[in-house]
Parts: structure tokens; sequence; C-alpha cells
């Protein structure tokens, strides 16, 4: 597997600790119920750039989030997707947000624990430069307007 | 170029994080408090919507406190600003709105509360406590009946025979008349 896209334009190793994984779970908000390519772009594909250049900050806006998903973490996870939508503006095309459960297959990228506080199955994937977004072996799509439909 | 009216320039607080600054808090040029929020991430045109709330101090505590939803609080807020900016978030484009030129379709979940979290504390801690007042401290007009209360029975008997906390309330309301 082989990472020369992501480390093109920088001298940073972001790759550090991580390792692949295609057995476990993992769960990401996508912005409708069809997986796009743009569901799975980084902060840096996106052309942002982080407001300070060290490495932690540059690997960090490379890297996409994703979360473990398991009977332990699940709750969390909606949660934490649940509270930022309802904070949100709720127009039409927000309330299409979904909560994708996936594997990733061989080859497609390394993944690295990068807990917070309050997001503590929280990793960032970092893409291989075989990465494709057809190769998603899709388990799940939640649909996350029913927790956040407005009362009106 | 910041806006002196909206863009916060001291006690910057995220209070909900997911890949962007979802809720954030702080104080603007002005020193007033402001409440903003990522209303839209526009992946297909790269642009970020939101919204930014300038917002009194109690309002800003009662939400901390979690005693108001963040749809409560635009309702509340002095004055709304839209934003549109590029993904590195320099402004496109702004607009002042009223509550009422809103979609009600648009607005935060009626569920929606700030996220109880370090960070929502400490900003908590930061905001200045004021003295309990006549007009704007419930707990104070729950027992202003009582003190009415107390005051009739006891007309006739010595002041200081009324138990201490009653006073400190009786003193708190009769400074607050005086204030208004």
């Amino acid at each position: 597997m082989t990472f020369d896209s992501l480390h093109a334009d920088t001298d940073c190793d972001c790759l550090g600790e991580a390792f692949e994984d295609t057995e476990q779970i993992f769960a990401r908000k996508i912005s409708k119920p069809n997986l796009r390519i743009a569901d799975f772009y980084s902060h840096w594909e996106r052309n942002k750039k982080p407001s300070e250049n060290i490495c932690t900050e540059i690997c960090k806006y490379k890297g996409i989030s994703v979360n473990y998903w398991d009977d332990l973490t699940q709750q969390q996870v909606i949660d934490k997707y649940v509270n930022g939508l309802r904070l949100i503006d709720l127009s039409t095309q927000i309330v299409k947000d979904c909560i994708l459960i996936f594997r990733f297959k061989s080859k497609m990228g390394s993944l690295k624990y990068s807990p917070t506080k309050l997001d503590s199955s929280h990793y960032t994937f970092f893409k291989s430069d075989t990465f494709d977004i057809q190769d998603i072996e899709i388990i799940d799509t939640i649909e996350l307007k029913d927790y956040v439909k407005p009362k009106i | 170029m910041l806006n002196p009216r909206y863009d916060i320039v001291n006690n910057y607080t995220v209070l909900h994080f997911d890949e962007w600054d979802i809720l954030f808090a702080g104080r603007n040029a002005n020193n007033e408090w402001i409440v903003g929020s990522l209303a839209y991430d526009d992946d297909e045109n790269n642009v970020l919507h939101h919204y930014y709330l300038v917002v009194s101090e109690k309002s800003i505590t009662h939400f901390l406190k979690r005693e108001i939803s963040y749809r409560a609080l635009f309702q509340q807020a002095m004055t709304i600003f839209k934003t549109l900016r590029d993904i590195n978030e320099n402004l496109l484009e702004e607009q002042e709105l009223s509550f009422q030129e809103i979609s009600k379709k648009s607005l935060p979940s009626e569920k929606g509360f700030c996220p109880k979290s370090d960070e929502q504390e400490e900003l908590l801690q930061r905001i200045p406590k004021r003295k309990m007042t006549f007009s704007n401290n419930w707990q104070v007009f729950k027992h202003s009946d009582i003190i009415q209360v107390e005051i009739q029975k006891k007309r006739e008997v010595s002041f200081k025979k009324i138990k201490l906390l009653e006073k400190v309330l009786i003193v708190e309301i009769s400074i607050s008349i005086n204030d208004v």
C-alpha cells in the first residue's frame, strides 16, 4: 500500500502508528443517503489549509474522521451526530444526513486512533493511492432526519 | 477583515466539534457575547454557511446552563447575522436578519441544547456573576410572596425577629426596586 498522494505536498509523516483494519466496523456522517466521493474528502482535498503550518495540524487536515462502531460506542456516535444536527440549519437538504456504517477493504488506507475527551471512539483515516469509494463495504445507512425533525 | 459586530475576538470557545466548529461562543470587539454555529457545510460549492447571534449576558448564561434551547436563543438574540464563507473561512457574503425573517424550517431543533463539556463549564465561569435583581431573578420572585406574607404577619413584630434569609431577600428587593 502506497501513500504518495498523501505525502506529495508535505514532509510530515502522517502515518506513524497507523494501521490497516478490514475487520472492524466504522461509522461516518454523510450528507445524502447515496454515498458520494465528496463524503470522503479531507479538509486538505477541499483545499482548506490549517492556520498553523505544523505536522499535527497538517495531518489532521489530511485525514478523515471516522468512529469505531460496536454495541458500546454506537450510542455515543449517534449522540455526537444528532447533537450537532440539532444545532444547525434544518432546511430540507440538511436532514438528508445519514450515518454510514461500513468496513474498509484491503489496501484502502490506514487508521490512527485519535480520541478526544468527548469522542473516545474517534479514528483518523488516511487514504492510500488506490482508495476508491466503490470499495467501501456498506453495512447500513442510518437516516438522521427522524432524530432532528423540527416541530412546526 | 473582521466584522466588529459578530466576529469573535475574545474568549473563543468551541462548544461542539465534528470536523468543523459546529457551535462556538465568545465576545466580539464591542465586548458583546456572540454564539455562532455552522448552519451548513456545502461540500458541492465548497462554502460554509454560519449564523452569529448577538445575545445578552442573561441569555448566554441560560443557554450554557442548558435552561433554554439554541432555537430559543435565536428568539432572544438582539441581532442575527448569516454569513457565507469560502472553505478557508474568508467572508463572501453577510446578511443581518431578524428572527421573523428566518424560515421556521431553517431554525435549529427545539431539542438542540448546548452540549455538556468542560469548555461549556469554563465559559460559564467567565461570565460575570450578576447580583440578583427584582426583574431578572425568579428566585426572588419565588420568595417574594413568602416575604409579603411574613411582612403582613409580622407587621407588629420587630424586624429583628424575621429570619436572616428573609431579611437578605427583603433588602435585595428593596435595592432592586430603588434601582428601577
